[in-house]
């Protein structure tokens, strides 16, 4: 064999690694090659004096700082796997960051709606009041209107616009209202308040407007001298509740009314001119068709606003409209009915309220 | 031929109790095995970066690796094979760190035959009289010849003639297979006598 691979063995045969083959042919080459033995013998002096090397000893305070970081890890983890579990195991896999992000979401969503609707539970006279009992679908989104007279533009075409598509841009900030526009319009949101609260009081009803009492009484000062038509309006609560109402003291009711939701309309309509009120009877074999068919047509027009109530033997249909379109209203019911009065006269261009009883008969 | 191997603990099953013990969230049970192998992991580590500072520090953070990962060993090999190779791990980036910060400074603790790996004497020095000092030095020049040496060379002989691993364990803390191990360590020893040469005139 050549020194070469006689030397890669060498190695091993020191370990005493090697085929019994192998070692043979080691054995008589070395016996034959000086070369071979002198590396054979230093090799042997290599591993000698290596594993003559002393050992070193750890320093004593090697174990301990040992343990000390590894008591370290160990509260680590402890502190990581809580979390891990508290987060990991949920079947969505949700980063930390993203689900901290959905929680301050959410609660954001929330807390907003708990403070918007507040905005919408002022009062609004009378409508709320003169509702029968009984109507409380049609009528509940009516009563969140009603108290909504600090901003009743928003809030009343809000809750009306579920039935009636009204124009969103209707709506101005109630900021215009709190501020003294004009003192007409100061006037009028204190007279449909003062009204709403004796309607209250007068009925125990429990209208939902808490922020609107104290707001109403800095209100109620200025305008206690506009008030007295008020001596009829005891009637008119009192004869809201009665189902039985006759069509003479609804029109003394209406005509409250009317300045309430000319109040409201001006309001609503930002507008400092005090729209007319108009009151209308339609008889009608079919007071429920009628209405409907009137509904639907006011659907078209889209109102300012609408209204309608549903009473033992009445029905009620109030909305906001231009002058045409009261005039268009009122030839409607002429297909529909008998009419009174029956024509109208209203200055172009103005708004209108218009109060519409709808009465069985012919 | 005798092959004095004072670095030798035997393997035993306790091992595995207390692997198992720390793998279920005792942690004095690892200080046991920390007691146990400390010794022979910082002599490891001693050998393979020839700085006693630097072997302590590499032994902390060999322990501390171990028991991040305890989780993991699965008892294939001994504990100790796994923590060999924990060890040489982190020798090996110290040596790959060492190596990148020489090339901005000077000559490296690697080379045996320069003043500036401290006690590296040549065969042309005074030989120190006293029997003690000699075998010190002596030692010296061996362990300095050691770091002339690659790293993989370096791994292969502390295992193979210091810690007094079989072929088959060394295979497995390196990653290796046998018939690699044979031939690196022929090389490693190869090189180490060349070197020893040098450094001692004649062997």
């Amino acid at each position: 064999m050549k020194c070469d691979h006689i030397r890669e063995l060498l190695s091993p045969y020191l370990d005493k690694l090697v085929s019994t083959r192998e070692e043979e042919a080691i054995r008589s080459h070395l016996a034959q090659c000086p070369a071979c033995r002198q590396i054979l013998e230093e090799l042997k002096k290599t591993q000698a004096l290596v594993g003559r090397l002393e050992d070193v000893d750890p320093p004593p305070w090697l174990a301990q700082r040992i343990m000390a970081e590894v008591r370290n890890a160990h509260q680590e983890e402890k502190r990581i796997g809580f979390w891990k579990r508290l987060f990991y195991s949920w079947p969505i896999k949700v980063p930390v960051q993203v689900l901290a992000t959905i929680l301050v979401v959410i609660f954001a969503v929330q807390v907003y709606r708990l403070i918007e609707p507040s905005k919408i539970t002022m009062p609004q006279p009378m409508e709320g009041v003169v509702m029968a009992p009984k109507d409380v679908d049609r009528q509940a989104p009516q009563e969140v209107a009603p108290p909504a007279v600090s901003s009743p533009g928003g809030a009343a075409l809000t809750d009306r616009r579920s039935r009636v598509p009204v124009k969103p841009q209707k709506a101005p900030p109630p900021e215009q209202f709190r501020v003294a526009d004009g003192s007409a319009v100061l006037k009028n949101e204190a007279t449909s308040s003062r009204q709403a609260e004796e309607a209250r009081i007068e009925n125990g009803i429990a209208l939902p407007s808490p922020q609107a009492a104290p707001h109403l009484e800095e209100k109620r000062a200025p305008a206690v001298a506009a008030k007295e038509e008020a001596g009829q309006k005891a009637s008119m609560p009192a004869a809201a509740y009665n189902e039985d109402r006759p069509a003479a003291k609804a029109d003394q009711g209406v005509l409250k009314k009317s300045k309430a939701l000319s109040a409201d309309s001006t309001l609503m309509g930002a507008a400092v001119v005090v729209p007319v009120a108009v009151p209308l009877t339609l008889r009608t074999p079919n007071p429920a068709a009628a209405a409907t068919d009137i509904e639907a047509y006011l659907n078209s027009v889209r109102p300012k606003s609408f209204t309608k109530e549903l009473h033992k033997d009445q029905i009620t249909i109030t909305a906001t409209l231009s002058s045409d379109e009261a005039v268009g209203l009122i030839k409607k019911l002429k297909m529909l009915g008998s009419v009174s009065p029956g024509s109208y006269q209203a200055p172009r261009g103005e708004t209108t309220i218009i109060r519409l009883s709808i009465l069985q008969g012919n | 031929m005798s092959n004095p191997l004072n670095n030798s603990v035997p393997v035993t099953d306790d091992d595995s109790l207390l692997v198992s013990a720390c793998q279920r969230g005792n942690v004095e049970a690892f200080g046991t095995l920390v007691e146990k192998y400390q010794k022979r992991i910082l002599n490891a580590a001693y050998r393979m970066l020839g700085d006693y500072d630097e072997a302590c520090e590499a032994v902390q953070e060999t322990f501390l690796s171990a028991y991040k990962a305890i989780g993991k060993f699965r008892g294939d090999a001994s504990f100790s094979t796994w923590l060999h190779g924990i060890c040489l791990n982190h020798a090996r980036n110290r040596l790959k760190q060492r190596r990148q910060a020489a090339t901005h400074h000077g000559p490296s603790l690697d080379d045996p035959n320069t003043k500036e790996s401290g006690s590296v004497l040549t065969a042309t020095d005074d030989p120190a009289p006293d029997e003690r000092l000699e075998k010190k030095e002596l030692q010296e020049k061996v362990q300095a010849c050691i770091n002339a040496l690659d790293a993989d060379h370096r791994e292969v002989i502390i295992l193979r003639d210091i810690q007094g691993m079989s072929y088959e364990e060394i295979a497995t803390v390196l990653k290796l297979s046998e018939g690699t191990v044979k031939s690196r360590l022929f090389r490693a020893r190869d090189a180490l006598r060349v070197h020893l040469g040098k450094a001692m005139g004649t062997l």
